[in-house]
């Protein structure tokens, strides 16, 4: 065997091996772009893409929401119709649209939906907000969490009904895997799944949603990274499906983790950094990158982390961090582990912190 | 039905085997297993044309059933030796891959099974390489390992690291590799040129079997035990690592399978790793985080008529350069890292350049010098 052509040989095999090392870059650029959208007289821009632009027609607006709370800028041409439905979907049921234009609000179902008819001049700018009342409510309040559903969206609607009897929770967060594949059809059956919910649904993507001809996710339910606050309470969804974060979600992470700082601060995300069964490494690919997170994270002064992935539940540390990781959804279950579907209740003190962390079993 | 004495022959050839040291290659026979009747050294030598169709046909129809090349150049037992170990690796990966499913990856039972589904991989994989190898192999011009081990090598080279996550680029790379009778003592560290950052390794190591300075053995199939302890401080992201180790490593020269595979290897390898991490943020005081890791690697390599070795390999660390494969879907987070090497030696001087692909790219070349080799 010649030495030069070894050498090549392997210099070339480990190049195309090498492929891409920036797996979810394309996903964060896509992030950009959410809550954005011109057509038909209209231009649309939610502020920080909390909002994804669902479906646009002459006189109709539909936007999903990704968070409680947040404005969004319409800009109308000349000729553009005055007179707009705006449909809302994945809201809380007492959030109201406000605005410096006459906003009526129009029955819909189910509680998460809402309509409004709204007066827009031609060729006019206007903001508008989505806004709970208790939104700065400094009180004690409490919300769920529940991720992997995937193959079990068919028994699905036992969790959604345990959390509606479930008192004085205002919103389910979610860490992915929603779906086995992540195509349309799948999205737009857990889409249908959630009309019998009762509050809304704020979640990040897992690694079941990235497809085979990249992410439809984003199209439905917005972006794969994401902050808002509510209550006293800074929530940073992140997408870790890749098993990383792209160098551009740290650049948002960073900002995030600074205005949090100073108070309540919830970070959940779809596969955690550390696996706390090592051997396993349902985590991030790399345990350096790991670590470079939890440092963040910990000098943010991050008060709760949310993982799924695992389909399990596990009450650890992370950098010091209280972290739970909860795959309840039904998705195929780590066997021997005493654990069946459930979700998670978090009471949260805006003042103090977190207070109480419960998995509420549902099986 | 194959044969007890060919699934025998099959596991074999993955499987780290008892060299008994100061036997010749004409004296040993792997497990009570002969070599194969027609890769007898009276066989007609192959064109050069034939040689390219066997290759053809190991590369193409190979990628299928492994050991089509070997049917090709005429040595059906050693193309039936292949295909069973990939059947055999086949079997493996779907009892460990199965498992995983079944038991949705429980604590309990995840290392035997991720384990198996590795060893499974490397059973099914480098039959393919061997066939490749072994239908490419110019009768005579196979290379050897050297019959003792150099005493000592010692390293200096360059390594590039390309990370999305991290602003290092260019490392200084050392290493020392000590051998006393059966015991390599080694140490190497990397050396971040433009960044803080620094990775300290020292390991020892025990060779149960094979060659060392002062004992030959008929090839470089060697069984070895090691130990490591290796520290990683990322000052400028305010963390460090802690990782203690220990490993099984074996290499198996595959002339022990078939004379026509003479100069090429496997190797093997698992173990289990402790690591620690500590957070150093200015301002507070943050727990530490201990954390284990499997340890698994398998590879395929050639020797360089008795001046050096290339090979490829995986390796399924996630705690060093490379780490772990970025991929897009199902496999997110699980798989290590692939990775080649090429050293060679002009008299006690040497190269060796090296790649690996994972979460990072990684590649460079170190100037080697090396004594008591022979």
């Amino acid at each position: 065997m010649q030495l030069k052509h070894v050498t090549l040989t392997l210099a070339l095999g480990l190049l195309s091996a090498g492929g891409c090392v920036r797996v979810s870059q394309e996903r964060a650029e896509r992030d950009l772009e959410v809550g954005k959208h011109s057509a038909h007289g209209i231009s649309i821009d939610v502020a920080h893409g909390l909002a994804a632009v669902r479906h646009v027609a002459p006189g109709e607006v539909t936007l999903w929401s990704s968070a409680p709370a947040w404005t969004v800028t319409l800009t109308t041409a000349a000729t553009a119709p005055t007179s707009w439905r705006v449909s809302l979907q994945n809201v809380l049921p007492d959030a109201e649209l406000a605005g410096g234009v006459t906003v009526s609000p129009i029955a819909a179902q189910p509680i998460t939906r809402k309509q409004f008819q709204v007066e827009l001049p031609a060729g006019s700018t206007t903001t508008l907000t989505l806004s709970p009342p208790d939104h700065h409510d400094p009180a004690p309040w409490r919300f769920a969490v529940m991720s992997d559903v995937q193959e079990a969206i068919d028994d699905v609607h036992d969790i959604y009904q345990k959390l509606n009897h479930t008192p004085n929770v205002r919103f389910l967060l979610g860490a992915g895997d929603l779906t086995q594949q992540g195509g349309s059809e799948q999205l737009e059956r857990f889409q249908r799944e959630l009309e019998s919910l009762d509050v809304p649904y704020y979640t990040t993507l897992g690694n079941h949603e990235l497809g085979d001809d990249g992410p439809a996710y984003q199209d439905w339910f917005g972006r794969a990274s994401f902050s808002f606050v509510y209550r006293g309470v800074r929530f940073s969804m992140l997408d870790s499906a890749s098993a990383t974060l792209d160098p551009m979600v740290y650049d948002w992470l960073d900002d995030w983790l600074a205005k949090g700082k100073g108070g309540v601060h919830v970070v959940g995300m779809h596969i955690p950094p550390i696996d706390p069964v090592g051997v396993r490494n349902g985590s991030f690919a790399s345990r350096n990158e790991a670590a470079k997170l939890l440092t963040r994270l910990a000098a943010g002064r991050v008060d709760l982390t949310l993982y799924g992935h695992i389909h399990s539940y596990y009450s650890f540390e992370n950098a010091g961090i209280p972290a739970f990781i909860s795959g309840g959804g039904g998705a195929i279950p780590e066997r021997f582990d005493q654990v069946g579907r459930h979700f998670l209740v978090v009471d949260v003190d805006p003042k103090r912190g977190i207070d109480r962390v419960e998995m509420v079993a549902v099986d | 039905m194959p044969s007890a004495r060919t699934v025998i022959a099959a596991l074999a050839f993955a499987l780290p085997c008892h060299a008994e040291p100061g036997l010749t290659d004409a004296e040993w026979q792997p497990s009570g297993i002969a070599p194969a009747a027609e890769s007898a050294p009276s066989a007609p030598p192959r064109t050069a044309a034939r040689r390219a169709l066997d290759v053809a046909v190991a590369v193409g129809p190979g990628a299928v059933v492994h050991g089509a090349g070997h049917w090709s150049a005429g040595r059906p037992e050693t193309a039936r030796r292949l295909a069973l170990t990939q059947a055999a690796g086949l079997g493996t990966m779907v009892v460990g891959l199965g498992g995983l499913a079944i038991t949705g990856a429980s604590r309990y039972l995840v290392a035997p099974l991720a384990l198996a589904t590795i060893a499974g991989a490397g059973m099914f994989f480098l039959p393919w390489l061997a066939d490749i190898y072994g239908a490419a192999a110019h009768p005579g011009a196979s290379g050897a390992p050297p019959r003792l081990p150099p005493v000592w090598i010692t390293e200096l080279g360059h390594r590039y690291v390309w990370d999305a996550q991290f602003a290092y680029r260019h490392f200084l790379v050392q290493a020392v590799d000590l051998r006393i009778g059966r015991v390599r003592l080694a140490q190497s560290g990397w050396h971040a040129l433009d960044d803080r950052n620094v990775r300290l390794r020292v390991l020892g190591a025990y060779r149960l079997t094979g060659p060392t300075p002062a004992r030959t053995a008929p090839d470089g199939s060697f069984l070895e035990l090691e130990a490591a302890l290796t520290q990683h401080r990322y000052d400028s992201e305010g963390f460090r690592s802690l990782t203690g180790e220990v490993a099984l490593a074996a290499r198996r020269d595959l002339v022990r399978l078939d004379p026509g595979l003479r100069g090429s290897f496997v190797e093997g390898g698992f173990g289990v790793a402790l690591q620690r991490f500590e957070y150093r943020v200015p301002g507070m005081r943050v727990e530490p985080d201990v954390n284990d890791l499997l340890l698994a690697r398998f590879g395929f390599g050639i020797y360089f008529a008795e001046a050096g070795e290339a090979q490829v390999h995986y390796d399924h660390r996630h705690d060093d350069y490379a780490a772990g494969l970025e991929l897009t879907g199902l496999g997110s987070g699980v798989a290590g890292h692939l990775g080649a090497e090429v050293r060679h030696f002009w008299g006690p001087w040497g190269l060796r350049a090296e790649g690996q692909v994972g979460s990072a790219f990684v590649a460079g070349v170190s100037l080697m010098f090396r004594q008591g080799a022979n």
